[in-house]
């Protein structure tokens, strides 16, 4: 098992290394930088940078260096802990991305939870009571669920919210009162009168993916032999349901889990920017944007780590789910 | 076909969808409309209000006395009473700052309000409190730019020969944190920080008309002496210009070049100061520097800095130190605290005005429309109403003279050429589709607003400018370009030598609706007139890039926003950077006494880095560039004005260099009806004059003598 570990540890760094070097050249292909966008806007508000100011911070970011010798310099600064700095927020990439992780981890994890928590009950009831009524009206559900666009739905709960709620501060995760109290109990209770809809849009279309897949491998599972023996042993149909079907239906979902993982960080992208919420998804849409590479850099690294590592996580789960799986 | 003359169905869609919002935005507009000018009318927005141009100069207004009682907030006046702050006397310099807004009442202290932007990249969040809060320049402009008045400093003298400008602070200024202020402050920024931190260089606006950084000479704590080394009567204007604090790495930010910093507090980040700092040193400097983010970095604006989150909000919160008072002796300002949210998303933020989640809406600064009006007007408890943008033209186009291909530069370079497309271009659909018949249809020039355009020859010249290529002709246009050889040869019109001819509308990826909106209109109309003109949208980022070095084609995304002073912000009319219509020869005009002066003369000007060429002798651009130095360094009002006159001729003359659509359409501005001392259009010496950025918006109305008629309901 550590034999296993440290061997799957060490691919781990040689991949990240390997998309270190690609994403840091893909991300420098196109012409110009971050500093042009920054410099077109101050000229459009009427500001100049004089050819002396651009020299002076080309030199500054490191952007006058050839390709190389840039990426020597940032990974450099990597190892040493230093993501660098990002040029169009003018702050250090580190910061800029820990002072928004925590909401960031809240809002996924809380969908995460929600979504398992719904889907994986549905995807079970709907199978067992496969082309009866509630098995039309949740599949009926599970492909609005699915087809609906998350900005959509989040308007419309941001309307529905405002109008027949009468909940007026929506949008962000505090009300403007709270914003700059320290914790008490009514900001927790106004936190969560905010946290609830990108939660519930999040949960209602990864829970109608989930539930379908669910739905599917019971199905699968349900005719398996051993399921049937069981069946003729006698077992209570609900311990053959939840013990020993439920439990096989779940190797691709936790499988789907690791990929997941790099998600907690910027696949609630859409949800963050219709509702306004202080997550990183939108900070590494803006950085893509305007290719402001060192932030860029960093998200792309954590999300690379955090995948190989959720696939590990899943690997190592699985063969805690399925004594059969067998770590070498 | 593409000469069809009658209506498209396209064409007959917008007009329909545009027509109902329209009569939203002139009914919103109430008796203050003079911005809804026809297109053939004259200028009735420049003509507005009173421009205090006396017979010598731009008008300086004096600094008013005050000698009754000061009084300040009662939350201030307790910490008085717990000694935790010096009495309101103690706090206020001698003489102190007296607001001459006319428009002004006395207020009540107290609560707190919320401004609202749209800007993921959080550039936006700061701007807008640093155009608002205004605090930190010597100088500032009065009467929409039409005059200069003292701020930090009660007053200024010239020397006779314009070489030296002494400027008189205020006594008993002091920072937020209620240390001393005093001219080291500016020297500190001056010597240690320009030329030191990375991107800080000494700007235009420290320069004299030769381009030599000013020397900064104190006097005593009190008294700064600037000295030039050629006679540079622009410098009050320069010294007036920007909020004068920006908090940027780039130094100026997009609100202008700095002007000083706390030396008591930074010098300690600073490694002349503090050997013992890593080489690291600069990079943390820069987080210190940032006094919006940073609440220990103290202030001298009306606020100072309280809380910050990333990408969602800065709050700042009463100054007890601030040196300004109004005519009634409060300290200023009324209200406590201030906090601008910034909202990932326009619609979000625009869900959140509608909900009246903002207390004042700057719809020049965060990015609303005309198109809003219909929807935001609904607003409970707001008014909504307009300010003049002064803008010279809104959305417009200019080809790069300096173009890497032979036959296109030297079709561009073609002033028959440039003006056959001017007159093809339908600026009264644009004006209807997008601008809902606001403004008013121009050539293109320098904002209506400029003083140079209000004294002598000045009305006529403008007048003449804004007219002359701007009525649609497709008649006229297509004999023009029939003229110089470029006639139809099948469906469009090829060079001369019969090569093909494609005109690619070029625009950032990311530009607004109505700049996109208005390109697709102008490849419209162009191809109406026979030339093969498309759209093309260009990565952002390499624009910059690709435009200085001759390599894109067209510039259909920005205006003209500049002002008040034309000389004070030249670049449209001179090309002296490498942005604008000629970018190399703007370059070459930059590099012009400096060691880079000549350099790689032996490569292809495309090939240089940075890519400059030399202009034409006896072109427009030579001519242009000479009257520039000439006029910079005139100390007479008036004739400094005649030479801005010349300049305009040969835009007349040789060009048009940058072609407009409409001028000082009107800008969207609300604000809670209970939120006084907010200036109305009609309150306002010209309108408003929102856009240019130089003369600070907002911040020029005094947002700190604003005031909470019931202060009680917005704590």
């Amino acid at each position: 098992m550590l034999t296993y570990l440290a061997r799957r540890l060490g691919y781990m760094i040689i991949l990240l290394w390997v998309i270190s070097i690609v994403g840091f050249w893909l991300i420098n292909l196109p012409p110009g930088t971050a500093l042009d966008i920054k410099i077109q806007q101050i000229e459009a508000q009427g500001g100049t940078v004089s050819t002396q100011q651009i020299q002076a911070l080309e030199q500054a970011y490191g952007l006058n260096l050839p390709l190389p010798e840039r990426y020597l310099q940032w990974m450099g600064g990597v190892l040493h802990g230093n993501f660098g700095q990002s040029i169009v927020f003018g702050q250090p990439v580190a910061s800029l991305l820990w002072s928004r992780i925590a909401f960031t981890l809240i809002i996924a994890i809380t969908g995460l939870i929600m979504a398992w928590l719904v889907a994986v009950p549905i995807g079970v009831y709907s199978a067992t009571h496969r082309y009866t009524m509630p098995d039309y009206v949740i599949t009926a559900l599970q492909f609005i669920g699915v087809a609906v666009p998350e900005f959509l739905l989040a308007l419309i709960l941001l309307v529905f919210a405002a109008d027949v709620l009468g909940q007026h501060n929506i949008g962000g995760l505090f009300s403007a009162q709270y914003q700059n109290s320290p914790w008490s109990i009514g900001k927790i209770v106004d936190f969560l009168g905010h946290l609830w809809i990108p939660v519930v849009v999040i949960a209602i279309t990864s829970t109608a993916w989930q539930s379908r897949v669910m739905r599917a491998n019971m199905l699968d599972v349900l005719n398996y032999q051993y399921v049937q023996t069981a069946r003729a042993k006698g077992v209570r149909e609900s311990l053959v349901i939840w013990k020993h079907a439920v439990r096989n239906a779940l190797h691709p979902m936790v499988m789907a889990l690791g990929t997941q993982l790099p998600l907690l960080l910027s696949g609630e992208l859409v949800v963050s920017i219709v509702l306004n919420l202080p997550s990183d998804g939108p900070l590494y849409y803006e950085a893509l944007q305007n290719k402001d590479m060192y932030l860029a850099m960093a998200f792309l690294m954590v999300t690379a780590a955090l995948l190989v590592l959720g696939n590990l996580l899943a690997d190592l789960g699985l063969a805690w789910l399925d004594p059969r799986v067998r770590l070498e | 076909m593409f000469e069809k003359k009658g209506i498209e169905r396209r064409d007959f869609l917008r007009l329909s969808a545009v027509m109902a919002a329209g009569t939203i935005v002139a009914a919103c507009g109430g008796n203050s409309g003079n911005s809804g000018s026809g297109g053939s009318s004259s200028a009735s927005v420049t003509q507005r209000g009173t421009y205090h141009i006396t017979k010598t100069d731009v008008e300086y207004i004096q600094d008013i006395a005050f000698k009754g009682t000061l009084k300040e907030s009662p939350q201030l006046a307790s910490m008085v009473k717990a000694g935790q702050l010096p009495p309101v006397k103690q706090r206020v310099p001698s003489p102190p700052y007296v607001e001459p807004m006319e428009w002004l009442v006395e207020g009540k202290y107290g609560g707190s309000w919320t401004w609202v932007c749209s800007d993921p990249t959080d550039q936006q969040t700061s701007n807008n409190l640093i155009n608002g809060m205004y605090g930190h320049s010597p100088l500032r402009w009065l009467h929409d730019g039409a005059a200069i008045g003292p701020f930090m400093a009660h007053s200024w003298t010239w020397n006779s020969a314009f070489t030296q400008l002494t400027l008189h602070f205020r006594q008993g200024l002091k920072w937020s944190d209620g240390h001393a202020w005093s001219v080291d402050d500016i020297i500190y920024w001056w010597e240690d920080e320009i030329n030191t931190l990375p991107g800080w260089v000494a700007s235009q606006e420290f320069r004299s008309s030769k381009g030599t950084p000013v020397t900064m000479a104190k006097v005593d704590d009190y008294t700064l002496r600037l000295e030039y080394d050629a006679p540079t009567p622009l410098a009050v204007d320069f010294v007036a210009m920007w909020a004068k604090r920006g908090t940027s790495s780039i130094n100026t930010g997009g609100v202008g070049p700095q002007m000083m910093d706390p030396k008591h507090y930074l010098s300690q980040f600073h490694i002349k100061y503090n050997p013992s700092l890593p080489s690291t040193w600069a990079t943390d400097y820069m987080q210190k520097v940032d006094w919006l983010r940073n609440p220990d970095n103290p202030t001298m604006a009306a606020w100072k800095a309280k809380d910050y989150k990333s990408g969602q909000y800065i709050t700042v919160e009463r100054n007890p130190y601030f040196w300004a008072i109004d005519k009634w002796g409060n300290q200023l300002p009324y209200i406590d605290e201030l906090t601008n949210e910034n909202y990932q998303d326009p619609n979000s933020m625009r869900l959140a005005i509608q909900q009246g989640k903002a207390d004042f809406v700057t719809g020049d600064q965060i990015g609303l429309t005309l198109s809003d009006v219909s929807t935001l007007s609904s607003t409970q408890g707001m008014d909504l109403w307009y300010w003049d943008s002064g803008s010279g033209t809104a959305s417009m186009y200019f080809f790069n003279r300096d173009y890497f291909d032979e036959n296109y530069r030297n079709l561009f370079r073609n002033k028959t050429f440039q003006q056959a497309m001017s007159l093809a271009y339908n600026r009264d659909q644009v004006r209807k589709t997008i601008y809902f018949e606001q403004g008013e249809i121009t050539t293109g020039t320098m904002s209506p607003k400029a003083v140079e355009y209000h004294v002598g020859q000045g009305p006529q010249i403008f007048e003449q400018w804004r007219t002359q290529y701007s009525k649609y002709d497709l008649t006229k246009a297509g004999q023009m370009l029939d003229s110089i050889g470029v006639k139809k040869n099948g469906q469009w019109r090829t060079f001369a030598d019969g090569s093909p001819l494609k005109i690619l509308i070029q625009y950032a990826s990311n530009a607004n609706p109505a700049d996109i909106n208005k390109c697709q209109l102008l490849a419209s109309d162009w191809q109406k007139v026979g030339i093969n003109a498309v759209d093309d949208p260009v990565q952002p980022t390499s624009r910059l890039t690709l435009w200085g070095q001759g390599q894109l084609m067209t510039y259909c995304d920005w205006e003209v926003g500049d002002g008040p002073n034309c000389l004070t912000y030249v670049n449209w009319l001179v090309p002296e950077d490498n942005q604008r219509w000629a970018p190399m020869e703007g370059e070459w005009f930059l590099l012009q006494g400096t060691p880079q002066e000549g350099q790689q003369a032996n490569l292809s000007p495309w090939s240089r880095n940075p890519a400059w060429l030399q202009p034409d002798a006896g072109g427009p651009v030579e001519k242009l560039q000479a009257l520039l130095k000439q006029a910079v360094s005139n100390t007479d009002f008036f004739k400094r004005n005649s030479m801005v006159w010349e300049i305009m001729k040969v835009h007349m003359e040789e060009g048009p260099f940058f072609v407009g659509t409409v001028a000082n359409y009107p800008q969207v501005e609300m604000a809670k009806t209970d939120l006084k001392n907010v200036p109305r259009q009609n309150q306002t010496w010209t309108g408003g004059f929102t856009n240019p950025w130089t003369i600070v918006p907002n911040g020029k109305y005094s947002p700190w003598t604003w005031f909470w008629e019931n202060p009680s309901q917005h704590s």
